[in-house]
């Protein structure tokens, strides 16, 4: 019994990180540099499943000379209250959790952790005319660890990506960013800016107004920060923590000398979740 | 601030999950590791390549970390098998106390996770107080009993004897699978438990609250430790969210990235695989008191730039 349940649980531990892997439910986890060792580790407990299996038919025999015992090795047969206990952690708690998890947060997690609206509360920001590698809105070709980027840009180039209508598409991230950074922020005041995240409504139903969160994340999901922008405008029909894109001009205020910006809501509509729904 | 505790089953789970997809590749690779060192490492090679001097064997544990890079998670299985094959205790202390923190890949990731906040400065500090904690605590523990320490099944010492292993290279592969497959099994039962607790706070505990106490400094270091306990991440990340902490000055962050390593809710679970429950109370306590010393009473400044 006890074998069959050890080749179980490795076998269900194995499958569960290649499914996690091979689905792509991954990148809504893990920071993209864990993945592969999901994937070497769902086919490394396949294959220590099968050796299991092998290894537990073969007898330790001892020393052929003095048929010695080596310590450890014997393979447990009985099955004991505690070893019921045991495999009951081992299956049903990552059984149970591959089902009941969403793959994203919801506000319980964001208000618990707090938002950021202040850069410098994330980590390694490095602020300001420091390097800052993640400007995803930005053109690749653009090197963004020059300080002196984007003031020496060419006059004339266009840098930004935007939307059929105009409106300059950006991160979170990049209007927290752009509040720190002078020179980012006059690029992004008062234009009109297209983004996607989270809708959080004001608690104790204020008006006037939501939140638009969207996850930074070092390495996994258990360390997210929720970044937040302040959407000025009236009130929204979407569901709490349903994603939104959202169309509307920057704004940046000084806040008792932190620097906060907002949105002013033009337009706002449901989309799908984003495959890699974290920013890192 | 209005509420403190706020449980989410869908969240819980979530977060609970991504512990266990980035932990377990770990713990695998330490098992692997344990279940070769089972088969194929005679203890009499071990006991040649030691020190003869305890201080020696306690200071080679030490710094061995950086040369062979365990997390915390995978660490203790491997101390297992060591402690089986003849490693001193006081030596497999100074390895598992040290090792997380003192190797490569956790000196890069501090240095990248404190730009701008001293990096040299946080990095250097961090291993040698996780280093100088680990020599201090080895040597404690060189002066207690294997019996008092370790569980039962720990405390037999190895005969180490010049008799060679005949087995075939077959059935010490077998035994490395089996070995490797139990050890698997043990570590992980704690981890997953360990895993439960920690995300039980990470999730649903407004963090909040401890944000009020930044500004003492004893204050600081000790609720950056509590919050490294019940956070229970891995050192190769934690310097990153410690670096978070703006607020608080350089020691407690310090003193985050010196205790979460050694301990943490998970970790108490997977220690019990070789320690007895009383001498995980005492080492915790020892822990505390030091780091919580180191971090309170050394002149460490607020390192930036």
């Amino acid at each position: 019994m006890k074998r069959i349940l050890t080749l179980v649980t490795l076998l269900l531990w194995g499958t569960t990180f290649l499914y996690f892997y091979l689905s792509g439910r991954i990148a809504s986890y893990l920071h993209p540099q864990f993945h592969a060792y999901v994937l070497i580790a769902g086919a490394g407990l396949l294959v220590l499943g099968a050796l299991w299996w092998w290894a537990s038919r073969e007898t330790d025999t001892g020393c052929r000379d003095c048929g010695c015992h080596h310590e450890g090795e014997e393979p447990r047969r009985r099955l004991s209250a505690g070893a019921v206990f045991a495999f009951g952690v081992l299956l049903l708690p990552i059984t149970a959790a591959a089902f009941i998890s969403p793959g994203q947060f919801g506000e319980a997690m964001v208000m618990n952790r707090g938002m950021v609206t202040d850069i410098s509360q994330l980590p390694s920001a490095e602020l300001p005319g420091g390097s800052w590698q993640d400007a995803p809105a930005w053109d690749d070709s653009v090197d963004s660890s020059d300080a002196s980027w984007p003031q020496d840009q060419e006059e004339g180039v266009e840098y930004f990506t935007r939307t059929p209508d105009g409106a300059i598409q950006v991160e979170t991230l990049d209007l927290l960013f752009a509040a720190q950074e002078p020179a980012l922020r006059e690029e992004f005041e008062n234009q009109r800016v297209s983004i996607i995240g989270q809708y959080i409504p004001p608690r104790g139903g204020a008006e006037g107004g939501f939140d638009l969160v969207r996850m930074f994340v070092v390495c996994c999901a258990a360390d997210a920060r929720p970044l937040g922008i302040k959407v000025v405008g009236e009130s929204v029909e979407v569901p709490r923590m349903g994603w939104v894109r959202i169309t509307g001009v920057a704004r940046f205020e000084n806040k008792g000398g932190t620097i906060e910006p907002s949105l002013e809501l033009e337009n706002i509509e449901e989309v799908e979740a984003p495959r890699e729904s974290f920013l890192y | 601030m209005d509420h403190w505790f706020w449980f989410s089953l869908p969240d819980f789970a979530y977060s609970f999950l991504s512990v266990v997809l980035e932990g377990v590749p770990f713990i695998l690779a330490g098992v692997v590791l344990s279940g070769l060192i089972d088969a194929f490492l005679p203890p009499r090679v071990l006991a040649r390549l030691l020190p003869r001097h305890p201080a020696g064997g306690i200071l080679l544990g030490g710094a061995l970390g950086a040369i062979l890079p365990m997390c915390e998670c995978g660490i203790v299985v491997v101390i297992r098998r060591l402690l089986q094959k003849g490693l001193p205790l006081s030596s497999a202390m100074a390895y598992m106390l040290a090792a997380p923190v003192v190797n490569p890949i956790v000196a890069v990731s501090t240095y990248a996770a404190f730009r701008g906040q001293g990096p040299l400065e946080m990095m250097l500090c961090r291993i040698a107080l996780s280093f100088a904690v680990a020599v201090v605590v080895a040597s404690i523990v060189h002066f207690l009993r294997r019996a008092w320490v370790l569980r039962p099944d720990l405390v037999a010492a190895p005969v180490i004897d010049d008799h060679p292993d005949e087995r075939s290279g077959k059935a010490k592969s077998a035994a490395a699978v089996r070995a490797a497959t139990g050890d698997f099994l043990d570590v992980t039962v704690f981890f997953v438990l360990g895993a439960a607790v920690a995300t039980l706070f990470n999730t649903s505990v407004n963090q909040q609250v401890i944000m009020p106490l930044a500004d003492d400094r004893a204050l600081a270091v000790g609720s950056m430790m509590a919050l490294a306990a019940l956070l229970s991440l891995c050192s190769t990340s934690d310097a990153f969210v410690a670096a978070t902490f703006t607020a608080f000055p350089s020691a407690a962050k310090l003193a985050f990235m010196s205790f979460g390593p050694v301990v943490d809710l998970k970790l108490v679970f997977i220690y019990g695989l070789v320690f007895r429950k009383r001498f995980i109370g005492l080492l915790v306590a020892a822990l505390i008191l030091l780091i919580f010393a180191a971090c309170t009473l050394l002149p460490i400044p607020n390192f930036r730039g």
